[in-house]
């Protein structure tokens, strides 16, 4: 029964490699024989060397889709813990949006009663933009 | 004791008694790490598209060379068919780097220093509450003594609230140290294994073309010397972007040493092995940026 060999990222990198020193070693040859080969040869060893060097393409790119998943649980891990974060940052600012909104609530009721028109848009403006978050409005 | 050292020694104390439910907290060192990782993450970008780059430069270079029938236009096809697979392979590195980036952004924003501070919006209720009069009467329903009061109290519980909120977010982040052990070191291997794997298939092939082209310099010196030029400058450019995989490499190194000690230290605001750690990482990044500019 034939085993099942389970191909590491460092496998597939050191595959890539040999692949990548073959194509070298053909190279040297035709360079180192240039004289020597007819068109033809020389032409047929390229293509061995345009053939090797597409194993080292793909072997490399094996070998990126190996680290992925194997550092897929901890991307799964990191995603949720920068949720989570992400979260907290949010309710603090929506508990500074509260109290934005209620300083502007506080202005319009003193507006009402004041008889002040002006003054009441004004504050109901800066409750609309605290409750949206817009810094700038609520200012 | 004289009213000097007295203050000296009660000042620190106020600060963290005022934090007691959190504990003080060294956003300083957090802001270190994080930003300092943030910039690891900026330096490892452009290995990402040089893989492609040197594949197809590479291709090109030997094809320009050596071919027997040379087409400059169907070169350059072939070298965009065989390197163009490597951009679509790379998204899964860039999608790790790019999740560590967004990990050192919400430490960056959570160790706002500014974030568990109500000054302002506490400041505008207490301006608001002052424009507030009593019933049939002109006079204001607070005095100055209780808006400071209410205001100061408003501030003093929110910031205590927020502070608790603040540190466990940031310690929730640091706990993931084996996942960021594990990402960290995905970026470490591909560039050391894949990246650094095109740069020395050129380097190797370099040396190659060197021999070609004195051999064609007996016929044609002068378009074998203006190659044997261009390849001086190349072999330099791999030199250095060598270099730059090397500074990477140490940058992670040095990252996951200050990951491991701002872990277990990051409530102590004076320590010594900490504060040592992060200078190490900070020199270490200063050194991959210097690197990362000469050689992209």
């Amino acid at each position: 029964m034939a085993q099942i060999v389970k191909l590491t990222d460092k496998h597939a990198y050191q595959i890539a490699d040999t692949f990548a020193q073959a194509s070298a070693r053909i190279l040297d040859f035709r360079i180192a024989h240039s004289a020597a080969l007819s068109d033809e040869e020389a032409t047929e060893l390229e293509k061995a060397e345009d053939r090797l060097d597409q194993a080292v393409v793909l072997f490399r790119g094996y070998g990126i889709q190996l680290q992925g998943a194997q550092a897929e649980e901890a991307a799964s891990e990191l995603r949720g813990a920068i949720d989570n974060a992400r979260d907290t940052i949010a309710t603090i600012h929506s508990v500074k949006q509260v109290i934005s909104a209620g300083t502007a609530l506080v202005d319009l009721t003193v507006a009402v009663l004041d008889r002040d028109a002006k003054g009441a848009l004004a504050a109901s403006r800066r409750i609309s933009a605290a409750i949206k978050g817009d810094a700038t409005d609520a200012a | 004791m004289n009213r000097l050292s007295l203050a000296a020694t009660l000042i620190p104390a106020l600060l963290c008694g005022s934090l007691l439910l959190g504990g003080c907290a060294n956003l300083a060192a957090v802001n270190s790490y994080a930003g300092d990782t943030q910039r690891l993450t900026a330096a490892f970008e452009p290995m990402l598209a040089g893989s492609s780059h040197s594949c197809a430069a590479k291709y090109l270079r030997k094809k320009a060379i050596t071919a027997r029938d040379f087409d400059a236009a169907a070169a350059e096809k072939a070298a965009a068919t065989l390197c163009g697979p490597i951009a679509t392979d790379n998204k899964v590195m860039t999608e790790l780097n790019g999740l560590l980036g967004q990990y050192a952004d919400t430490l960056t924003a959570l160790a706002d220093e500014q974030l568990p501070s109500y000054k302002d919006e506490f400041g505008g209720l207490k301006d608001s509450l002052a424009t507030v009069k009593r019933k049939g009467s002109a006079d204001p329903l607070f005095d100055e003594g209780k808006l400071s009061a209410i205001s100061g109290l408003a501030t003093h519980l929110s910031r205590i609230a927020t502070q608790r909120a603040q540190k466990a977010a940031i310690r929730d982040l640091l706990d993931h140290e084996v996942a960021v052990l594990a990402i960290t070191n995905a970026l470490n291997d591909y560039a050391q294994h894949n990246y650094r794997g095109w740069l020395k298939d050129e380097q190797r092939e370099l040396a190659l073309l060197r021999e070609a082209l004195d051999n064609a310099g007996k016929t044609e010196p002068l378009a074998a010397n203006y190659l044997k030029t261009q390849l001086l400058a190349e072999e330099k450019q791999i030199a250095a972007r060598e270099q730059a995989v090397e500074a990477f490499s140490t940058s992670i190194r040095e990252l996951q040493q200050a990951h491991a000690l701002i872990k277990q230290k990051y409530d102590q605001p004076d320590d010594k092995a900490l504060a040592a750690q992060l200078k190490q990482f900070a020199l270490a990044i200063a050194k991959l940026d210097q690197q990362a500019k000469a050689a992209f």
